[in-house]
């Protein structure tokens, strides 16, 4: 510095020189943690790439049964009978889960959701089969937990010693399809089905705005999480991937009281048609086939069953699985 | 000297103070990219804030022996399939613009309850729309409504721009008398007198069944050309007959129509109707006259004879042409 309070050239030039190397030392820092992408800065969650195969190896002639009566419980059991009895599901000291559908929270009166007495009668079967444990879960369109109440469900599964499994964030993990072009790192509730030996669908036979009719593959819509309703806009392909997702031990189909208007979610019982009938089967193309046409539909009325059997995941024609008919 | 030490001091602290600055900043911005939201996380809450302390639905519809339960939940288009799923789309398509909805349940029994809807469906005709699409064929009327009827658990009204359910817990009939009367007050709430539909008015009264109109947006009997129809169900000799009619239609409307017929396995019939627009087919056992008038498409269709249906053309026609 000089006497004036002028700074030397030396002196200036050192400043310039520190202050150029901080610049590019600021610079160089920025640069180095930098990212360009910002998802790259987080691991990526683990993508679980599909389910195993929870299917029991097929029965010629007993694949699917047929039961007439008012009484679900005594139906469903009879159906479960026919086609050889709950033992050829279940083995002892295997985990089950049960999937109804219990997407609004409407009472069982109005047939929206699965119904109270196909959980207690089924849960009771697999404990007698000697299941280890049974849960039930779903992830329904409203609250959960009043779905789970006002459906009727939470109370049939206690009261039988089922575990209600309500979805939480974290049991959701993200899935692809093998193959599948719309389940793409696409949250499934993947917690309960991680390490369960059997899945057993039960739906209920529904008429629905969207796709036409709702029944046990459609049920599946009730394991996807985050904003499922992209999927509406192509509602036949996702019903189909689902399909080929959960390949389930056996399902359930009530049509007991069919949704035959206003579906799916109804709301009042002038929108049910008593057809008393119950449907059980190893192959879910087969037994929504049936169901269809209780609400005088034929395969060719809903797209996604023949995109199934075209995919090889079942058969439409139902009547070729020469289905067990009877009372119950 | 002192004057330049002083510099230096000033200098130095400013520069300590620039450097915590910025330290601060790294650190708020590394704190804040730590709580970065995913991608893949869950979807948003399903009941976003919207203005419902001042509607209706926060009065208690039910009366003393009910008390709301929970808060009015809220839904627009972008996140009603969250509340009913795959039939959003019949709101949706019908110029939907919210819904508020509530559960009110007994003070001494709650598992007595009744949950209100009221859709917000931007003007009179979208909410006849989703009335008449979904209306029960077991519905009794509800008197005092131009447009509500009951089942043996709910109520159902159109009023003014809103489409108004109400599902009860249970068939009794205590409440769905309560139901009732909680469909007039939001009906008299939310409404100004009568909903003018004019179209209706053009169907002529004759043999016309009580309340029996639809209006379908899209897609009439199938054909992507046919939209915004209103239909009026007739009863001629124990048939039923229904009549429809739309308006301000393109003007090659009709011959698309006669086309689709044709291309879906239609036979024509004789037709009488003295009109350059207008044909008659039969398709899989439904007879059915259609014509162009007057800015109108119209027509008659059901499993009964083509005189019956003639005769409701004719009167049908008649109507439109004195418009």
């Amino acid at each position: 510095m000089t006497q004036n309070g002028k700074i030397s050239r030396r002196e200036f030039l050192a400043r310039s020189a520190k202050a150029g190397i901080s610049i590019a030392a600021v610079a160089g820092a920025a640069r180095l943690f930098y990212e360009s992408d910002v998802q790259k800065m987080f691991s990526p969650p683990q993508v679980v790439s599909g389910l195993k195969d929870y299917s029991i190896s097929p029965v010629t002639g007993q694949m699917m049964s047929i039961v007439s009566g008012s009484v679900r419980s005594q139906t469903v059991r009879k159906a479960v009978e026919l086609l050889g009895g709950i033992d050829r599901f279940v083995k002892p000291g295997e985990t089950v889960l049960l999937k109804p559908n219990i997407g609004f929270a409407r009472p069982p009166r109005v047939c929206a959701t699965s119904h109270p007495d196909i959980i207690s009668e089924v849960t009771k079967l697999c404990y007698k089969a000697g299941a280890k444990k049974v849960f039930v879960t779903d992830n329904p369109i409203n609250d959960p937990k009043s779905c789970f109440e006002i459906s009727g469900i939470s109370a049939a599964a206690q009261k039988n010693g089922a575990e209600v499994i309500l979805p939480k964030a974290d049991y959701f993990k993200p899935l692809s399809l093998p193959g599948g072009r719309l389940i793409k790192n696409q949250p499934v509730l993947y917690e309960p089905l991680k390490n369960i030996d059997k899945v057993i669908g039960i739906a209920v036979v529904k008429d629905h705005h969207r796709s036409g009719a709702s029944m046990t593959m459609k049920n599946w819509y009730g394991l996807l999480g985050g904003g499922r309703n992209i999927f509406h806009q192509d509602i036949n392909t996702i019903i189909v991937e689902l399909a080929m997702l959960v390949r389930p031990t056996l399902v359930i189909l009530d049509a007991t009281q069919v949704m035959v208007s206003n579906g799916p979610t109804g709301g009042s019982v002038s929108d049910l048609k008593q057809t008393n009938i119950m449907i059980a089967g190893c192959d879910q193309v087969a037994v929504d086939s049936f169901g269809a046409t209780l609400l005088n539909m034929k395969p060719a009325d809903l797209p996604y069953l023949l995109k199934a059997e075209g995919l090889g995941l079942g058969t439409t024609n139902f009547e070729s699985l020469k289905p067990i008919y009877a009372k119950g | 000297m002192p004057e330049i030490a002083n510099h230096s001091r000033t200098q130095t602290i400013i520069s300590y103070a620039l450097i915590i600055l910025l330290v601060l900043i790294a650190a708020a911005v590394g704190l804040k990219q730590q709580f970065y939201e995913s991608f893949t996380s869950e979807p948003p809450d399903s009941t976003p804030a919207g203005n419902t302390e001042n509607t209706i639905l926060s009065d208690n519809l039910f009366g003393s022996d009910f008390t709301p339960a929970g808060q009015i939940e809220t839904y627009n288009s972008a996140n009603l399939y969250e509340k009913i799923d795959g039939k959003a789309d019949l709101y949706l398509n019908n110029g939907f613009a919210s819904l508020q909805c509530r559960r009110f349940s007994g003070k001494s029994v709650k598992d007595r309850w009744a949950e209100v809807y009221l859709y917000d469906m931007a003007d009179g005709e979208n909410a006849f729309a989703v009335y008449s699409l979904q209306k029960r064929s077991e519905g009794v009327p509800l008197d005092w409504a131009q447009f509500g009827y009951s089942t043996s658990d709910s109520a159902y009204a159109a009023a003014g721009k809103y489409y108004i359910e109400i599902f009860l817990s249970s068939e009794d009939d205590s409440l769905l008398a309560s139901a009732k009367s909680a469909a007039r007050k939001l009906v008299s709430a939310v409404s100004f007198g009568k909903t003018e539909i004019p179209i209706l008015n053009l169907f002529p009264a004759d043999n016309l069944v009580n309340d029996s109109f639809k209006f379908i947006r899209a897609d009439a009997f199938g054909c992507s050309d046919l939209e915004n129809i209103f239909t009026a169900e007739y009863k001629i000799n124990g048939n039923s007959i229904t009549a429809y009619l739309t308006k301000n239609r393109p003007a090659d409307t009709y011959a698309k129509y006669y086309r689709f017929l044709l291309d879906n396995g239609a036979n024509r019939l004789q037709n009488n109707l003295k009109l350059p627009d207008s044909g008659a087919v039969e398709l899989f056992g439904t007879n059915e006259i259609f014509f162009s008038t007057n800015g109108f498409l119209a027509g008659v269709r059901g499993s009964t004879t083509i005189e019956d249906l003639h005769q409701t053309a004719v009167k049908l026609l008649k109507s439109l042409s004195e418009k």
